[in-house]
């Protein structure tokens, strides 16, 4: 569906889709939401946009979460006055921008459309003043590198699919650097194996973030020396490949033997993994991160430039697009906005909803400082910030309001309200506001411009002639509005190394003779946004599988030398202060290193982020590096064990698989010499019939599923959307803490082999729809049967809640209602109308998003036809950004999920396996085995010896 | 006597001779004479001694608590109580196990006993059959209260409903429906079928002392019965018929019991000892129970007649088989899980006794939790601890029976645990492996259904005469003339 | 009540018992006994034909079989709901409920029965209501009551006296 028709009838069933654009993060995801009785009930990505191509990450699945949180700011309040009408909130601001004297300074968020334009308009308005961008997990030391080595002061387009080889310096791609869903897309399209290949990984980092477990090695380095190790590879590189003679005698420094002990890997590995490197062109080097996040960050990214450089990677995998419509994010801005604040320059402070007060080092004084100018809030969720404000003027969340943003040269993504304002909060749309009180400085304000719309629709006159479309303004408007945006291509130009590099010199990190610590990003809680988010705190991080808490990552050697056990307490101490929380065992980090995750431990956002977890960003102190940017690594930390154990909550019921193959890996050598296969899981022969042969059974539709654990990065995208499309309940840590939890669908990690040499796997398991399920024989009363669709069909309403069937789940994907859940409201109203909520006593499951099945097939018959291939997509497949989730018909043999599965003929099979094959509940859920490059100890490991 | 001196163990003939006509060996009682037998039984129904109501009260006591926590878990919903994802059965069905158990040895004493000839169980069988009665009673309740929506549980009957929605009769909890509730329906008409002559009796004792309110009560309960050879011919026929029937049916119930496990997929459960293994468990723990409440009964009640040292002796005798028997099953699992090669029964079979294994775990470590307790626990208590009965002096020796058998039945508890709650801790995917620990609903249940069982009994043990009079009376010498010999 | 006219006695002792029902059946007369327990001699004495219960219980123990397996069945195929690839009609399962109710029809046949019969036998063996109001019969004594008409009641308290009776009843009603 396009914009609001006029025959609009609301059948519960009754989809309509609006394109809008995803305004959870800087990246800005073209998203489609789902309105269904007036009310938006599910994101999806917009399929016409060039960034995501109709995939999500878990944000923005969860962004439903902002629009319907219980904590939103529900009406205008002052701290003298507490709540206000709208009118006198409004005089109230008017009046002090009016005595403020120009002094004004706005605080938002990095813009990248028309907004920014408007601020300054609104600035000038009110009588001058400034604007202050605040991204935490801000990019600037690579743009201040690129400006330095390439003087073009933007983030590049890194084309991975292009590389033969990539190296990654730390950065966690595939989490919250750039656009998760691209990255994600065009890295796995790079290295999941292919046509008897696979490109190598390589991960050079002190810890093992989500991103790096994708890696096919990881090279562990001394915290902090990313920049060495990249110059030390350039080094080799450019004696291998020549060029660049100018830089030899800078490089020399930085020969392998020399900088081996800095680095902390030897140097022959250093030489190998460079030659490796050298012989791939083009290949890729990238780095970044808060891990990577020292004093010496742009040095860093300067010295990856070069390594990119030297391999020839330049304007090949690293593309500098024209121009770049991103705002300067600096934090250098907050460190003077804080001084002026302290100063009294600043007589009244805008904030949206960016939460530097949360995010930022409290010794750089934003709490204080905040105290010295009245400050306005215009969020719309509960935070810190908008905590310490004066004057609180609820802002509508962009499901209910118009804006824009151009994330890329060439591609604008329009923003439209899906929905009336949820009618529980008496909110106004951040720019109306502040057009009404500019209006009320200066009459003369925004001439002809009652709404933000009116704007908006006046910037994009200015569009619709750059980009050449003619014809009526309206038509072009209705246009966009059902593309989403206009979405050209992004104008490049050649980049070439300059010279000057040779000038920046890369300070030898000083190597702390303790532990350091790394405040690590967090794929769910990213800046810490998501923690408001019940579901972003219920599903698990996919590596530490814990839920509603942080942890301190320590290695277990070093633990047990201080004696400190898993799940204990520890205190951690910094020159800031000291923080106590869960040592959590992980083989993922340098043993001189602790790491503990960005974005838990609020006090002040709301009911499901408050008291959960520590914030980190406690602990650091206010540095920054060359850019201006805070430094996020390389703090000194004194970790202390108080010997009580701890109570987090992780959904890992084991760390190991036991060698049971339930997430199954080959190598390329094996796949190669076609070992694999050759029946290798042939199932037994059958003494009953086949329930094909049962009258009206699979006919035409046997829907079937195959996962491609090799594609899969753990993202977790699929899991949100489940609980997002199935209204699944969350039930929060203590009942999580019990097994509670309701996720019909779930990430298993297991870990394989031990110390650096160990291996992550992810598998998404939810229910395999066994064609023999266990299940269906030991339910009394038929709530579940095998359906004709070959679906294992759950009755809730018939199920009387024995949990037989759930003991006799070999996959264990049954979820109990142990209790009557609630969904607080408003969050009820996200409910998806077209699924049932169950009640206490009932078991549930996944059921292959049956009433999109339904929906779809209804389209179909109207049509007179059957559902074609890949017409029907279920929701965690429809939002994986790697397209490892492949949904479809397994009676047709063209369909896609028969081609991959092979069902018909096994003996061709290579990477396809079924869990537990040996139990015959034959599930139509297919698996490809990840794929990697070598053999890991420890993996074979099982259950026979003890 | 003449008499007496036939029923002695006869050293040259190398056994106890039996003379139909002077009643069995064993029971000191066949030198009673029939008047006696019914004074020495009415007696045991007087009015009761204070510490008898102070008894019934704690029972009681228990009895509200599980009432009480039942209500919680009804209302709050079953998530109150420990079960949780993986581990879906818990305390409820290692109880409904447990007594189902409890009830076999009734039948058993009653039923095989009966068809056997084994003489020494008259004394005790109309005990044994209440306990049969009250266990099944307790068990039947589990079942119903574990599920998630107890209010529908009747679901599971096969009615004609609006929608013709039948019942799945594949499952094996449905064979529990009828087994348990057929083996009930039967265990509930056997008892009844015996106390009719002893309510004859009843009736005309207490019409005979002028006990007009008890003759009242009575009356209506012997149903008109006259004792008339018309009416022994069909009743003693019946009686060897239902005794017939009832012998298949308690072997088959824990057997289909023991299939709500085997049936499944579970490792440690999908193994076809189960069905003999469980048989032979209900038989032990019944047994012990039925020593656990009748060596108390007989003292208090001075029974030494009745329930004589030769009762007490044979059914340990009993129990030391049954024990054998048990722990031969639990060597067996062990061996199956090794000789089956199947990762997922080896795992199982090393987690029961040592905890996990060095190489699941991410670092190599090993620990011990609830399920090892449960497992040791159970191997003491059901192998080692009967061994003493071996010895002629120890099964003499009323105390020494009485505690072994205490053990036995906390032993046999575990067993069932360790059955139930093991083995869903760890199935077969690693990442939903859990623990379970009891809350307090399960406890307080659990409580309650002890105190509903003895309730029950201490109830039936002042208002039904506990011991069969009439058979007392049949293995009794009949008062004769002349010695039977001049016939 | 049905018309009683005979002569009804209480004896001490099984023996004494025995020899006057044999006596009795020689005069062609077939008494019926009271009994506190069931006695192998009274029956040898009275030699009269065994219940024919066990029929009953094997008539409806059948019924029970063919129920059992029709039952699961018939609503097996009335809708057709398959599980786990097992098929729609499995045997082995529906034996589990054939069996349970073989043995649970069997049982309550046989108590139904059993009742059935002993009261019609006691109705067409009407008692004199002096056995009634005896209550000792329950506890320690044998009973024999013959029924017969006026001209023989000498003849048969003469049998019981000589066999030691302990008290001899006549009753006309």
């Amino acid at each position: 569906m396009l914009v609001p028709p006029t025959n609009f009838e609301y059948a519960p069933s009754e989809a309509y889709n609006y394109m809008t654009t995803c305004r959870e993060c800087d990246a800005a995801c073209g998203m489609m939401v789902t309105v269904r009785e007036h009310r938006a009930q599910k994101a999806e990505g917009n399929p016409n946009h060039p960034l995501n191509q109709g995939a999500l990450c878990a944000r923005g699945q969860a962004s439903m979460q902002a629009l319907y949180n219980p904590d939103r700011q529900a009406a205008p309040s002052s701290k003298a006055g507490g709540a206000l009408t709208w009118e006198q909130g409004l005089q109230e601001f008017t009046q002090r921008l009016n005595t403020a004297g120009g002094q004004v300074v706005y605080l938002g968020r990095p813009e990248t459309g028309t907004h920014k334009a408007f601020v300054a308009e609104w600035l000038q308005a009110v009588g001058g003043g400034r604007k202050v961008t605040f991204d935490l997990l801000s990019r600037n030391a690579l743009i201040e590198a690129n400006r330095i080595a390439f003087g073009k002061a933007m983030v590049p387009d890194y084309a991975f699919e292009e590389a033969q080889m990539l190296i990654n310096f730390s950065s966690d791609f595939l989490e919250s650097w750039g656009n998760q869903v691209e990255n994600s897309r065009r890295f796995v399209n790079m290295h999941a194996y292919q046509d008897g290949k696979r490109r190598e990984f390589v991960q050079v980092s002190p810890q093992v973030s989500l991103t790096a477990s994708k890696a096919d090695r990881w090279v562990v380095i001394n915290p902090g020396t990313e920049g060495v190790m990249a110059l030390a590879l350039a080094h080799v590189v450019r004696n291998q490949k020549g060029g660049y003679d100018w830089l030899e005698r800078y490089l020399e420094a930085y020969a392998p033997e020399k900088v081996a002990a800095v680095v902390g890997v030897e140097a022959e590995k250093i030489v190998e993994l460079a030659e490796a490197f050298s012989n791939e062109t083009p290949s890729l080097a990238l780095g970044g991160g808060p891990v990577a996040a020292t004093e010496a960050a742009v040095e860093m990214q300067v010295a990856i430039n070069i390594l990119n450089a030297v391999a020839g990677n330049l304007n090949r995998t690293v593309v500098f697009p024209e121009f770049s419509p991103a705002e300067d994010t600096s934090h250098q801005q907050i460190v003077d906005l804080i001084q002026d604040l302290n100063a009294g320059r600043v007589k009244v402070l805008v904030v949206d909803d960016s939460n530097p007060l949360y995010g930022l080092p409290p010794e750089l004084g934003m709490a204080a400082a905040l105290q010295k100018a009245y400050v306005v809030s215009l969020s719309s969720l509960k935070s810190e910030t908008a905590g310490a404000a004066d004057l609180v003027l609820p802002a509508l969340t962009p499901y209910e309001s118009w804006g824009d943003a151009a994330p890329r040269a060439g591609v604008r993504s329009l923003q439209q309200p899906v929905m009336a304002p949820v009618n529980v909060f008496d909110a106004k749309a951040r720019e109306d506001v502040m057009i009404t009180v500019a209006k009320g400085v200066r009459r003369s304000a925004f001439e002809g411009i009652t709404t933000y719309k009116d704007y908006l629709q006046k910037a994009w006159m200015q569009v619709q002639s750059e980009t050449g479309r003619s014809g009526l303004f309206d038509n072009f408007w209705v246009s966009v509005l059902e593309e989403g945006g206009v979405f050209g291509s992004t104008p490049t130009t050649n980049v070439e190394l300059a010279n000057s590099v040779t000038r920046v010199s890369l300070p030898t990190p000083a190597a702390n003779e303790g532990l350091t610590l790394l405040a690590s990003s967090s794929l769910l809680k990213a800046d810490g946004s998501g923690a408001n988010k019940p579901w972003l705190q219920e599903v698990p991080d996919p590596m530490s599988q814990i839920v509603w808490d942080s942890w301190l990552e320590i290695h277990p050697d070093t633990a047990k030398e201080m004696g400190i056990d898993d799940r204990d307490v520890v205190e951690v101490t910094t020159s800031q202060g000291t923080l106590s929380l869960m040592a959590y065992y992980y083989y993922g980090i340098h043993r001189n290193a602790v790491a503990i995750p960005i974005g838990q431990g609020h006090e002040g956002s709301g009911a499901a982020a408050d008291g959960f977890g520590v914030n980190v960003m406690t602990l650091l102190p206010a540095k920054q590096d060359a850019s201006g940017n805070l430094v996020f690594s390389g703090t000194a930390v004194e970790v202390k064990g108080t010997g009580s154990k701890g109570y987090t909550v992780n959904m890992d019921g084991n760390p190991r698989q036991a060698g049971r193959d339930i997430a199954a890996a080959t190598t390329v050598a094996a796949l190669a010499s076609g070992e694999e296969g050759h029946g290798g899981h042939k199932r037994r022969t059958e003494i009953y019939p086949d329930r094909a042969e049962t009258a009206g059974y699979y006919k035409p539709y046997r829907w079937g599923m195959t996962i491609d654990l090799d594609r899969c990065t753990g993202c977790s995208a699929c899991v949100v959307a489940c609980y997002a499309d199935n209204n699944i309940p969350v039930v929060g840590k203590e009942r999580a803490a019990v097994g509670r939890e309701m996720s019909w669908l779930r990430l298993e990690r297991y870990f394989e082999g031990y110390g650096d040499e160990f291996e992550t796997r992810i598998v998404p398991m939810m229910c395999q729809q066994c064609g023999n399920a266990g299940c269906e024989p030991v339910c009394p009363v038929y709530a579940t049967y095998h359906n004709p669709e070959g679906i294992n069909a759950m009755i809730y309403n018939r199920c009387v809640g024995t949990r037989y069937c759930s003991n006799n789940c070999a996959y264990k994907v049954r979820r109990f209602n142990w209790f009557s859940y609630e969904f607080p409201a408003p969050l009820d109203q996200q409910l998806n109308s077209t699924m049932t909520t169950r009640e206490k006593g009932v078991m549930e499951k996944c059921n292959f998003c049956v009433p999109r099945l339904t929906y779809a097939k209804r389209q179909a018959k109207a049509l007179g036809r059957d559902l074609r291939d890949g017409e029907v997509m279920t929701a965690c497949q429809q939002t994986c950004p790697t397209q490892a989730i492949t949904f479809g018909n397994l009676s047709d043999p063209n369909s896609r999920v028969s081609q991959l599965a092979m069902r018909d003929d096994m003996e061709q099979r290579d990477r396809q396996y079924e869990v537990f094959p040996e139990l015959n509940f034959k599930p139509a859920v297919t698996y490809l085995k990840k794929v990697n490059t070598r053999e890991v100890g420890g993996h074979s490991d099982s259950a026979e010896h003890a | 006597m003449h008499a007496a001196a036939l029923n002695q163990y006869d050293a040259d003939a190398g056994r106890v001779v039996i003379d139909e006509h002077l009643g069995h060996p064993g029971i000191e009682a066949t030198t009673l004479d029939y008047g006696q037998i019914n004074d020495d039984m009415l007696a045991m129904l007087e009015k009761p001694h204070p510490s008898y109501f102070l008894l019934l009260l704690g029972f009681l006591t228990a009895l509200v608590l599980g009432v009480i926590s039942l209500a919680i878990q009804v209302d709050v919903g079953i998530g109150y109580s420990g079960i949780s994802h993986p581990i879906m059965w818990g305390f409820y069905i290692t109880n409904f196990v447990f007594w189902v158990g409890i009830g076999h040895a009734g039948t058993l004493i009653s039923a095989v006993f009966y068809l056997t000839r084994a003489p020494w169980r008259t004394a005790i069988y109309r005990s044994a059959e209440a306990m049969t009665v009250f266990a099944v009673m307790t068990a039947g309740l589990f079942p119903i209260l574990h599920t998630g929506r107890p209010w529908l549980a009747y679901w599971l009957i096969p009615y004609p409903n609006e929608r013709m929605l039948w019942v799945n009769f594949k499952s094996p909890l449905l064979w529990d429906v009828f087994a348990v509730s057929t083996y009930m329906t039967v265990s509930i008409m056997f008892f009844m079928l015996g106390l009719i002559p002893d309510m004859a009796i009843l009736r005309d004792e207490a019409l005979r002392r002028g006990h007009k309110l008890k003759a009242l009560i009575y009356t209506p309960m012997a149903l008109a019965w006259r004792g008339t050879n018309h009416q022994w011919v069909h009743y003693m026929r019946g009686y060897l018929i239902f005794a017939a029937l009832a012998t298949p049916l308690v072997f088959s119930v824990h057997s289909i019991v023991s299939w709500d496990f085997a049936m499944s997929s579970v490792p440690g459960w999908h193994t076809t000892i189960f069905a003999p293994y469980f048989v032979a468990g209900a038989i032990f723990s019944g047994l012990a129970m039925v020593m656990t409440v009748l060596i108390p009964v007989r003292v208090v009640f001075g029974l030494e007649q009745y329930i004589s040292t030769h009762v007490v002796n044979s059914v340990c005798k009993v129990i030391i088989f049954t024990s054998m028997v048990v722990g031969y099953a639990y060597a067996t699992e062990f061996f199956i899980a090794w000789y089956s090669g199947s990762p997922y029964e080896r795992a199982i079979f090393y987690f029961r006794p040592f905890g996990d294994m060095t190489s699941w775990t991410l670092t190599g470590d090993h620990n011990i939790t609830f399920p090892q307790i449960a497992f040791w626990l159970m191997v003491f208590c059901n192998v080692i601890a009967p061994i003493p009965l071996w010895r002629y002096k120890v099964r003499h020796n009323l105390v020494a029976v009485w505690i072994i058998c205490g053990l036995i039945n906390v032993g046999m508890w575990f067993e069932r645990f360790n059955i139930v709650g093991s083995s869903l801790q760890h199935e077969y995917d690693p990442a939903s492996w859990g623990e379970y620990w009891p809350t307090i609903v399960e406890v307080g249940i659990t409580v309650g259904s002890f105190g509903f069982f003895f309730t029950l009994f201490s109830l039936f043990a002042k208002t039904l005469p506990p011991m069969a009079i009439m058979e007392l009376k049949e293995a009794a010498n009949p008062p004769m003339k002349h010695s039977p010999k001049e016939h | 009540m049905a018309k009683f006219t005979g002569v009804w006695a209480s004896f001490a002792h099984l023996d004494e018992t025995t020899e006057t029902i044999e006596e009795v059946r020689t005069k062609g007369v077939q008494p019926t006994v009271l009994s506190p327990c069931p006695r192998h001699e009274i029956d040898h004495a009275l030699g009269e034909p065994q219940s024919i219960v066990p029929w009953i219980a094997l008539a409806f123990g059948a019924l029970g079989t063919l129920i059992g397996y029709s039952l699961p069945a018939w609503t097996a195929s009335d809708w057709v709901l398959p599980v786990s690839g097992k098929p729609i009609l499995a045997i082995p399962p529906f034996t589990v409920i054939g069996f349970e109710l073989t043995i649970l029809m069997a049982a309550f046949h046989t108590l139904a029965g059993l009742a059935l019969l002993a009261v019609i036998d006691t109705l067409r063996h009407p008692m004199p209501a002096g056995v009634k109001k005896y209550l000792r019969f329950q506890r320690d004594r044998f009973g024999v009551v013959v029924r017969c008409d006026e001209s023989r009641l000498d003849e048969f308290m003469e049998i019981m006296k000589k066999n030691g009776a302990e008290e001899v009843h006549v009753e006309r009603t």
